[in-house]
């Protein structure tokens, strides 16, 4: 039998870099707790993206480790106290340089899935 | 952010509380939906998915898991170590010894070869060596005369410092003792930047007057020693040879010279030669101005800006420069440049560097040994804990973390070993410390627990964590849950026995080494023991006396060797005496060039012969039966015809087919003077410095009485075996001159046994090390055996219920366990092949590869692996049918 965790770590290192940005970029509009980050993840993409509970908890801790993103526990009106996660400076900054990898990675990819597109267009 | 260790347990609540707001708020969205609790429950937990490796996962972003994990593994560790204490005594034991054996030989090895001196900036000290161009490995010290010129041309060097060995009676507490100590020249502390604990070290000035500055420098050791440390010895006088001189300084305590096993009690400068060495001269001139007379030992310091490769350059052409200069001293020879430590053991202790070179590579087998034995141990308590690591994986642990826990015990293990090793080597340093080698003195040696053997043992520990840990962890760390529910295997055939069996092999192909290896060396020593020597070695009493030491002259000191004998040989006791410039095998050398034809000297070939000077009666003393002519007698004195006798296979070296007796030769260093005739011829035997001459080396004795002897030994041959007569013959010595100090009284044999000390330091440890290895095999059979009893059981159960006899199942055992011990054997005697060219210069009288050795290493070992296999096969026998099958 395999152990569990390799399975594990297979699917977040597929999704690391994405879901970072993903985080930083939903944090952007405003302060989330845990919960409310993965669903705006799961609304704002449609209903495609499904953010794993399991992913979502370590890359969060991850980012507050490299301070891209702050916490604080709040008392919310639903009752259980909240976890909620903040954009810092360096945050910000991530989020920029990510976004420009993102856009010049999928350009490169667009450019090859579309390559006859690309010579007319030039 | 990266949180404190302390603050973990608060940390950890507070992430199940955020993992927990999450199921809430997830559960209360689905119970909008429409949902009841109990299926809004499960549907927020099927989406969380697994919620302890979540939990688990965002822990390890913290960075603190690794120490979480190292604590948990350590106490996992020390509750396994504690269960099973005969277990971990046995292993920490196998891995004590094993490590012991390797840090006590390194402490020796390091102390000998590799530690550095204490001198300042030691990388730049370099050492001069005269070395013959035809046989490179041939060493001559330097004259004076060639210390001026390289010290006045070498501009790579800083500068040039020479020093030579020297013994001298000092009288102390009213008693005259011989001293060994060094006579340097006058920049000698300067260069090598060794600064006094106490005082100051000579000028240059005081070097440069023929017996103008009569100054000394005390050694740390012998200040302690012989003045109890006391700061007000500076500036007092003390006598050496009956010559006062000043003690100006102390050295600093650690330095101990640049030959290692020589410790100097004293220094004193070049120009006091004649007072401190009166004995020492050379065809009359003084040593200052004999280019001839090699005698000093060179070490200079690099000049800044120069490098060892232009010193070496300059050195040598400058060495080739007065070798064209002075070609009848210096044609043939060359000067090299060496690092300082490529000089701390002289060329003839090649027998030390050899021996310690086999210690060290028979202690790496014994902890190879040791390794396999602990591995084996590992894999077997390995199997024992299948299930415990089987039900780990199921619940999720993964393999490279048991990996981690199994190679955390054995660092343990080793760590628990290395500690353990550190005692015993501090036991066994302290025991061997006590030896004294053929020029060397194991007491002068500065062996001890540094930082250095520190280390060693440290990265040992490390080394065999991985070497024993290894291979067990892997295997063991491949539990199946499956197996584990289902319930141990039956199979003997697994890859884990299988290296067990591997292990086993190559415990016992490695003891069988070991073992061949000291019986060799014992076989060695015995050889050696049994020695015909040509003569009668036993009741034989030595005494020695340096007469240069009270500067005699030759009328007292002729006076003084006829008192002394005829006092001796009148004792109870004594059956015969005789003087002699040097007694057999005493280790002193004392070589010449004759030549066989008067006249040009120098272009007739000459023969390097051995020499002794024997008074009358040496011959019947010491039993050596003369072949042809007749003994000295008193009319061999100076001013009557110079004669010589030779031994029976000189004489027909350089004689061949004629009758030696009348014969004459002439001393190639004496030059014009008359020649001397052979008169008597004795039978062949060992008169030579050591043993290790073969007897065909030329041999030639001259008399006593006929040239000017300043050392004698005395030797008296005793009716018995009289310990008390050996005092009293000193007394007598001492009584006819209170200020002489004499020496080295000891009989023939304690002579005989000091040279072959190392030799047979060597037999004792091999052997003790084969011991050891063959114990260690022995056990780790036993231990394969009885193992894999415990695993058949329930096989042997079934064999006997159809019948098998206990024959039959004693026969089952032991045929597996001599199966592997014969495989081990064959690999071994493979080795022994391997082994043979290391060492054959070691042996004496034997060959590398001596069939009886073999044979008998052989033999041992069979016996030693029937019985590990044995009891075992023994226990089989015991197994109850209804018991082993019942056990379903």
């Amino acid at each position: 039998m395999k152990p569990p965790t390799e399975r594990y770590q297979n699917r977040t290192e597929i999704l690391q870099g994405t879901l970072d940005m993903l985080i930083l970029q939903t944090l952007q509009w405003g302060p989330r707790h845990g919960y409310a980050l993965s669903k705006a993840i799961r609304t704002n993409s449609g209903e495609i993206l499904k953010v794993d509970t399991g992913s979502l908890y370590p890359a969060l801790h991850r980012l507050e480790r490299k301070g891209w993103i702050a916490a604080e526990w709040k008392d919310s009106e639903l009752g259980p106290r909240l976890r909620v996660y903040r954009l810092t400076k360096t945050g910000r900054k991530q989020l920029l340089s990510e976004r420009s990898r993102w856009e010049r990675v999928t350009a490169a990819i667009a450019g090859i899935m579309n390559p006859a597109k690309k010579a007319s267009e030039t | 952010m990266r949180f404190p260790f302390w603050r973990r347990k608060r940390r950890n609540e507070e992430l199940n509380e955020e993992i927990q707001a999450h199921l809430t708020l997830a559960e209360r969205e689905e119970m909008e939906s429409g949902q009841t609790r109990k299926e809004a429950q499960l549907a927020a937990h099927r989406e969380f998915g697994n919620i302890s490796m979540a939990a688990e996962v965002t822990r390890d972003m913290w960075g603190w898991r690794w120490l979480a994990d190292l604590v948990q593994d350590a106490s996992y560790g020390v509750r396994m170590l504690r269960q099973s204490p005969g277990f971990t005594a046995v292993a920490v034991l196998t891995l004590a010894l094993g490590i012991g054996a390797n840090t006590t030989i390194f402490s020796f090895a390091d102390a000998l070869f590799f530690r550095p001196f204490p001198v300042a900036e030691a990388g730049n000290v370099i050492a001069l060596l005269r070395q013959s161009v035809e046989k490179p490995g041939n060493y001559s010290e330097f004259s004076y005369p060639d210390y001026q010129y390289f010290r006045e041309q070498a501009k790579s060097l800083s500068g040039l410092a020479a020093y030579a060995p020297v013994s001298v009676s000092i009288s102390l507490n009213g008693e005259a003792n011989r001293i060994d100590g060094e006579i340097v020249s006058g920049n000698y502390f300067s260069i090598l930047g060794v600064k006094p604990d106490l005082g100051r070290t000579f000028s240059d000035e005081e070097d440069q007057t023929l017996g103008s500055n009569p100054v000394i420098v005390l050694s740390a050791d012998f200040w302690r020693r012989s003045f109890n440390a006391d700061p007000g010895v500076v500036g007092r006088p003390l006598l050496l040879n009956g010559h006062g001189f000043t003690i100006i300084g102390i050295a600093p305590a650690g330095y101990r010279g640049l030959s290692v096993g020589f410790s100097p009690a004293f220094w004193v400068p070049l120009a006091m030669h004649e007072q401190v060495m009166p004995s020492f001269t050379f065809e009359g001139q003084s040593l200052f101005y004999a280019r001839g007379c090699d005698w000093l030992d060179f070490v200079g310091r690099l000049a800044k800006g120069s490098s060892f490769l232009q010193a070496e350059a300059e050195i040598q052409a400058l060495a080739g420069r007065e070798a064209a200069t002075y070609p009848q001293d210096r044609k043939g020879w060359t000067v090299v440049v060496s690092p300082l430590n490529g000089t701390r053991l002289s060329p003839w202790n090649a027998d030390m560097t050899r021996l310690m070179g086999l210690l060290m590579a028979v202690v790496g087998l014994v902890l190879l040994i040791a390794c396999a034995n602990v591995a084996g141990l590992l894999l077997a308590r390995g199997s024992a804990r299948r299930k415990e690591f089987g039900i780990r994986t199921g619940l999720g642990a993964d393999r490279n973390r048991l990996i981690r826990q199994l190679l955390t015990e054995s660092l343990m293990l080793s760590v628990l070993g290395g500690a353990s090793a550190l005692l015993i080597a501090r036991l066994a340093i302290d025991s061997l410390a006590t030896f004294r080698v053929s020029g060397i003195d194991m007491s002068a040696l500065d062996v001890s627990l540094d930082w250095r053997v520190l280390g060693f043992t440290l990265v040992l520990a490390a080394f065999t964590t991985i070497a024993f840990g290894m291979l067990p962890a892997l295997q063991t760390s491949k539990a199946d849950v499956l197996e584990t529910i289902k319930g141990p295997s039956r199979t003997m055939g697994t890859s884990k026995s299988r290296l067990r069996q591997f292990f086993v092999v190559s415990q016992v192909a490695l003891s069988l080494l070991l073992l061949v290896a000291s019986g060799l060396l014992l076989r060695t020593l015995r050889n050696l023991v049994d020695m015909n020597l040509g003569y009668d070695g036993r009741n034989l009493l030595l005494v020695s006396v340096d007469l240069g030491m009270e500067n005699y002259t030759k009328a007292q000191a002729r006076q003084f060797y006829q008192k002394v004998l005829e006092q001796v040989q009148e004792s109870v006791g004594v059956r015969s005496a005789c003087w002699a410039a040097t007694a057999p095998l005493s280790g002193l050398h004392i070589a010449d060039d004759i030549v066989l034809e008067s006249g040009a000297i120098d272009r007739n070939p000459r023969v390097n012969v051995d020499i002794n000077w024997v008074s009358p009666k040496f011959f019947a003393t010491l039993g050596i039966p003369l072949v042809a002519g007749r003994d000295f007698t008193l009319q061999d004195r100076e001013g009557m015809p110079r004669v010589a006798i030779v031994s029976e296979s000189t004489a027909r070296r350089l004689w061949p087919k004629q009758n030696p007796l009348g014969q004459l030769f002439w001393m190639h260093s004496r030059g014009a003077q008359p020649g001397l005739e052979v008169i008597g011829v004795v039978k062949d035997g060992k008169f030579y410095n050591s043993w290790r001459r073969n007897t065909s080396t030329p041999f030639v004795f001259l008399p006593f009485n006929q040239t000017f002897q300043t050392q004698g030994t005395l030797l008296a041959r005793a009716d018995t075996s009289n310990g008390s007569l050996a005092a009293s013959i000193r007394r007598q010595v001492q009584a006819a001159d209170p200020n002489l100090p004499v020496f080295d009284v000891k009989t023939f044999q304690q002579q005989f046994q000091d040279g072959l000390l190392l030799q047979r330091a060597g037999a004792v440890l091999v052997g003790a090390f084969g011991a050891l290895a063959l114990a260690l095999a022995a056990v780790g059979l036993f231990g394969l055996m009885a193992c894999s009893v415990g695993q058949r059981t329930h096989e042997i159960g079934i064999r006997m219920a159809l019948g098998a006899q206990r024959h039959d199942t004693v026969l089952l055992i032991l045929r597996q366990g001599l199966t592997l011990t014969a495989i081990g054997m064959a690999a071994g005697f493979v080795g022994t092949l391997w082994l043979a060219q290391f060492i054959d210069s070691l042996l004496y009288g034997v060959e590398p590869t001596d069939p009886l050795t073999l044979i008998l290493s052989l033999i041992l070992l069979a016996g030693v692996a029937l019985l590990a296999c044995y009891i075992p096969a023994r226990r089989a026998t015991r197994v109850d049918p209804i018991v082993a099958l019942r056990h379903e």
